[in-house]
């Protein structure tokens, strides 16, 4: 039976109706429409799916979308302002962060909530930040440049 | 994208109408807390509930207190995130919080919970797969059938619980609550675990697991917890060990109760190493005093072929952790 209920999404709120099975991220994906939190392993291992909840990451791959009901969302759409790229994008487009771009989205969004709580972070803390996210093809040196490149802006 | 089975959801505001809800749907009702670990089951096709019963509206599920006298008392539905930032946490346990913070990734302790940490499901290579990939084999003990692919001609399971706040939680003296419509009961932490690879815990499908409680550290008390897992994030344990000890004048504490080893991830429940007390009480902590509670502790597990590490390996490097963490639970307390 659909259920009535309410996400509010990189600060706008939306109305649905779904089934209580959806996962946050196919509702993200396929209800509004929002690509950018990919599917890589569905099990919590990769992080491609990583979305902000109240400004934390988490995997949306492994979370109910009724279970996020009347809590903030933020996705990768989320991160520019008025078509200009955030300092975070920016960058990564900079130091060459990107291959693929499979796994972009959630770096992008894990190393937000790292620069909102800690606008320094040192290189340690930047490789801590993006634990859980998987990168197949950069071997992650020049994300982490990107990143420290970003705190410094 | 993987797709998840269909059921009921139900999402109660109390801990009544969670009672109430598991005593109306009883075994056709499964609860979730953050989903981390049911959700994959789900989609594995693990587990099919009918009804889920979601504990993420329950409010003061989620607390999180500190009393110099009682101790802590941490609600079912903290998330482990929420626990490695929680002040008395960090002040009074914290190798509680270090322990929290060594379970799966960044964004899995964001949403996973100490109760469901606790009440995690054992864990087999030849379980925690698809549907399809199951499809090649005969189902085995813990999927309705009758074999088990780790130890031919097995009567039982040897899945493994591998939640990586039981032992230290353990090691503390933690006591656990469990609601239903007829009341509550408290039990130790201990006794919650069956040792049951195919139910691996106590809690009854009309109950549910409340709050957590651990009594304040004893004066001149350390504990600690080592794991050993394939990468530092991510990544289940492939064994961890707990220890407690009390430490008085440089040396052990005489009073055998003061010690506790508890080894994680090798056997269907958290074991405590018996004896331990007595070997260590009163000892000077040097090698030769924890050599002893190593070789027990290595002759007391029978890891199988059915998690990362070979079980020769698994079975190599009990000694070993088990040292590490008897000496780093020594330097806590003498911090
Ligand atoms: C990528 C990944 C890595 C992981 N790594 C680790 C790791 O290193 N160490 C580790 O310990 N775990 C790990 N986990 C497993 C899991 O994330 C954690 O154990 C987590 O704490 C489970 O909590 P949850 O709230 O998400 O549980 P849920 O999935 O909600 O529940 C787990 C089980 O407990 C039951 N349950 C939940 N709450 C209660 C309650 N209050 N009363 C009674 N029953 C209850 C549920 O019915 C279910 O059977 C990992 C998971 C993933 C996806
Ligand atoms: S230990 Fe044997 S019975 Fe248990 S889950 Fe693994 S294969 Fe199945
Ligand atoms: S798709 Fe969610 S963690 Fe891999
Ligand atoms: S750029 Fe391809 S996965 Fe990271």
């Amino acid at each position: 039976m659909k259920r009535k209920m309410k996400l509010t999404v990189n600060g706008e709120e939306h109305s649905l109706e779904i089934e209580p099975h959806r996962t946050l991220l196919s509702v993200l994906r396929e209800e509004l429409e929002l690509k950018g939190a990919k599917e890589g392993c569905g099990q919590g291992y990769c992080g491609a799916c990583t979305v902000l909840l109240e400004g934390q990451p988490i995997c949306s791959c492994c979370l109910l979308a009724m279970d996020a009901r009347g809590r903030e969302i933020v996705t990768v759409e989320g991160l520019s302002v008025n078509g200009e790229l955030h300092p975070l994008q920016q960058s990564f487009i900079e130091q060459g962060a990107i291959q693929c771009g499979y796994c972009t989205p959630g770096m992008l969004l894990s190393a937000k909530a790292l620069l909102d709580e800690n606008p320094s972070p040192s290189e340690e803390d930047i490789r801590s930040a993006i634990s859980g996210n998987l990168c197949r093809c950069t071997g992650y040196v020049k994300i982490v440049k990107a990143i420290r490149a970003a705190a410094e802006i | 994208m993987r797709r998840m089975p269909r059921f009921e959801y139900h999402a109660p505001a109390s801990a009544g109408e969670t009672a109430s809800l598991l005593s109306e749907y009883g075994d056709a009702a499964r609860l979730i807390a953050g989903g981390t670990d049911l959700l994959i089951s789900m989609k594995q096709r693990l587990s099919t509930p009918e009804h889920l019963i979601s504990l993420s509206s329950v409010t003061g599920l989620d607390a999180v207190d500190y009393d110099e006298k009682t101790g802590l008392r941490m609600g079912a539905a903290v998330t482990l995130a929420s626990l490695t930032q929680s002040p008395p946490i960090k002040d009074k346990y914290p190798a509680l919080e270090a322990a929290a913070r060594k379970v799966g990734s960044v964004q899995v302790r964001n949403i996973a919970t100490l109760g469901g940490n606790l009440c995690l499901d054992t864990r087999c290579w030849y379980y925690n797969q698809s549907d399809y990939w199951r499809q090649s084999r005969p189902p085995c003990h813990k999927t309705g059938g009758e074999v088990c692919h780790v130890v031919e001609g097995s009567k039982r399971c040897f899945a493994v619980y591998s939640g990586d706040t039981a032992p230290i939680l353990m090691a503390m003296g933690a006591e656990v609550k469990l609601m239903s419509g007829g009341g509550e009961r408290v039990i130790s932490l201990g006794e919650l675990f069956t040792g049951d690879g195919l139910r691996p815990n106590a809690v009854e499908p009309h109950e549910f697991l409340s709050e957590i409680s651990v009594p304040p550290p004893a004066a001149g008390s350390g504990v600690a917890y080592v794991k050993l897992r394939l990468r530092e994030e991510v990544d289940f344990p492939i064994m961890g060990v707990a220890a407690r000890v009390t430490m008085s004048d440089g040396a052990f504490g005489s009073a055998p109760q003061g010690f506790k080893v508890v080894l994680n991830a090798v056997g269907s429940a958290p074991v405590e190493v018996e004896g331990a007390g007595e070997m260590l009480a009163g000892k000077a902590p040097e090698q030769a005093a924890l050599e002893e509670v190593a070789q027990v502790a290595r002759a007391s597990v029978h890891p199988q072929a059915n998690t990362a590490g070979t079980p020769e390996y698994r079975r190599m490097m009990v000694p070993v952790l088990v040292k590490h963490a008897l000496t780093e639970a020594a330097a806590a307390a003498s911090s």
